[in-house]
């Protein structure tokens, strides 16, 4: 079923859910903020992943004095993710996945989590999200929506979703033009949010690839874990200790990226010492090893790995240059 | 509901028993802690110097109400977990990681290789076959750097007493050694000859672990009896902050401890 929902349709979601209990935050080209209505239409995808927002870092998980350990309550405040992308919608059930293995930074939070999600009209050049079947149109939350002129065309996706909508009125069904003129759009976009070679579709290149071939997609690699870091599936964390006093303080859990020199160094040698070694394991593990731990994969195709790497280089440049050859 | 992170990461009061130098740079901490589980050999626990860090550090000992860890310095936290005194109290999480699989050794012949400060995870592998009256069926190969690197020097004339094969190496000529000097891995083709159908557990630096397990295929030993245990370095201890990974492997969680065939197929050996 397809709603049609006027231009007050985020503000009164919105309100609805903040009602409920939720803090509702929305994308924006400078990261998340939280919203109390209507927002304009956010980038695609927006630089900041959602993890960011579920856990700030860094965050304090232990409160030492002298040697007291004191445990420190994680925040539980339910949060509603508005404006979220397909995408990162699908990395956030990805990460759901992930937590039945071990928690992660955001587990506690996907247990009341609410996901209005806005579709995806107009693919980004790096987006792959139609390789990934993760988007361009929502294949989980609980409500999609798509802008269309001044109103919203509204997809209930859960039972919680489809409950909301019947609070805040909406059951205006959409006019078949309208049905229409949004299966254009999606498939369109679908035709769009595809990339050659598409990462997705490699792996046994992949597990293949020589050292040559991972020097040869690192060589503009700087090591700096833009990728990882904007990566909404990327759940490696570092913990490091904060000092308020001679014997006060604490530790704080902080995100993490497997990109830089000292994440696997030991004081007895480094198993990731060259930067070719370093880019594998971020590739790798998105698009093969992921597969084997979590029975998933582990990119969505937002294409935030390539699109904010200061050289280009991420998921879709490495696998190209590694199944050029 | 799950676990969180946070919940996980809360250690808990190990008080300092004592202290036993073992090496100019190396001391085995006797702690008293009160985990939930009772540590195996072969796994390990996170060790918290206040404001300092966190470091995994095995077990080399567990005893009643005790545990010990012996540690070696060098970095920052393993330099403030080697000036403890008795009485001092650090933070204590675990017992994490799979053990030594004590039970495929049972009622077989059991070859330990140990290399420098790889002894201490096999050290509680010799209490427990001894313990268990298999002491005969047990041969010790370790090798150390020098003389003075050698750790549980006392001990390992008891274990010789109580009927373990106990034969030592030094890396190279010592003044004050009449041993055998030479690598570790060069010891394993005698075992074998007093061995018979055995199984192996191998802890050391990995460059010497890749070589023992060559030498262990190349005597005809199968790999499916040949165990490891790998260092890594770990955040959490639990799988959850993605530090120790090798390809889909957790070391935390799905190891230290590995079967030497399939930790080959990971890697790349």
């Amino acid at each position: 079923m397809i709603y049609y929902a006027g231009p007050d349709f985020l503000d009164r979601v919105i309100r609805r859910l903040r009602s409920d209990g939720y803090a509702t935050y929305a994308p924006s080209e400078w990261g998340w903020f939280e919203v109390e209505g209507h927002f304009s239409e956010p980038p695609t995808p927006p630089p900041v992943p959602p993890k960011h927002v579920l856990r700030k870092t860094p965050s304090l998980v232990l409160r030492v004095k002298g040697t007291r350990f004191e445990y420190v309550e994680p925040d539980r405040t339910p949060v509603a993710l508005i404006g979220i992308r397909p995408c990162d919608a699908f990395a956030l059930e990805i990460l759901r996945k992930v937590s039945m293995f071990s928690p992660t930074l955001v587990t506690e939070k996907l247990s009341n989590l609410f996901m209005v999600v806005e579709e995806c009209p107009n693919p980004s050049p790096t987006c792959f999200c139609a390789d990934a079947g993760t988007g361009p149109d929502a294949r989980v939350g609980d409500l999609a929506y798509m802008r269309l002129g001044d109103g919203f065309l509204v997809r209930p996706l859960t039972e919680r979703g489809k409950a909301l909508l019947v609070s805040v009125g909406i059951d205006e069904l959409a006019p078949k033009e309208a049905l229409e003129t949004y299966n254009d759009i999606v498939n369109k976009a679908t035709k769009r949010a595809r990339i050659e070679p598409s990462p997705h579709h490699h792996a046994d290149e992949l597990k293949e690839a020589t050292w040559e071939d991972w020097e040869r997609a690192s060589r503009n690699c700087a090591g700096c874990g833009s990728c990882s870091i904007s990566c909404p599936t990327c759940f490696c964390f570092d913990i490091r200790e904060v000092h308020e006093g001679p014997d006060e303080g604490g530790r704080v859990v902080v995100w993490d990226t497997c990109l830089s020199l000292y994440f696997a160094a030991m004081a007895s040698h480094n198993p990731r010492e060259k930067i070719p070694a370093r880019l594998r394991q971020f590739v790798m593990h998105k698009l093969v090893w992921w597969r084997e731990q979590f029975g998933i994969t582990g990119c969505v195709g937002c294409g935030r790995c390539t699109s904010l790497c200061p050289f280009n280089v991420g998921i879709i440049t490495a696998v190209k240059e590694v199944v050029k050859k | 509901m799950m676990d969180s992170v946070t919940h996980k990461l809360t250690p808990i009061k190990a008080v300092i028993a004592d202290v036993i130098k073992e090496a100019e740079d190396t001391v085995t901490l006797v702690m008293r802690v009160s985990p939930q589980k009772v540590p195996e050999p072969g796994q390990f626990a996170m060790l918290y110097a206040p404001l300092v860090g966190e470091s995994a550090i095995s077990f080399s000992g567990i005893r009643d109400g005790v545990v010990e860890h012996t540690v070696r310095r060098v970095g920052k936290v393993t330099t403030v977990l080697t000036s403890l005194s008795p009485g001092d109290v650090i933070g204590w999480r675990g017992p994490y990681g799979k053990p030594w699989p004590m039970s495929e050794a049972k009622g077989r012949d059991l070859i330990v290789v140990a290399g420098g400060i790889g002894m201490a995870p096999l050290r509680p592998v010799i209490h427990r076959r001894i313990d268990e009256g298999e002491a005969e069926r047990t041969i010790l190969l370790y090798g150390a750097r020098s003389p003075d690197q050698l750790l549980y020097r006392k001990e390992l004339k008891e274990w010789q007493e109580a009927g373990v094969d106990v034969r030592l190496t030094i890396d190279k000529p010592h003044p004050s050694w009449s041993g055998r000097t030479g690598f570790v891995t060069e010891l394993i083709p005698e075992a074998l000859e007093t061995a018979k159908d055995p199984v192996a557990f191998i802890c050391g630096p990995e460059i010497m672990m890749k070589v023992a397990i060559g030498v262990f295929e190349k005597s005809g030993i199968d790999l499916s009896r040949v165990w490891v245990s790998l260092e890594r370095k770990m955040r959490c201890g639990f799988g959850s902050c993605g530090y120790c990974q090798i390809g889909p492997i957790f070391v935390c969680r799905h190891g230290p401890t590995f079967r030497a065939d399939e930790l080959r197929c990971v890697l790349g050996w």
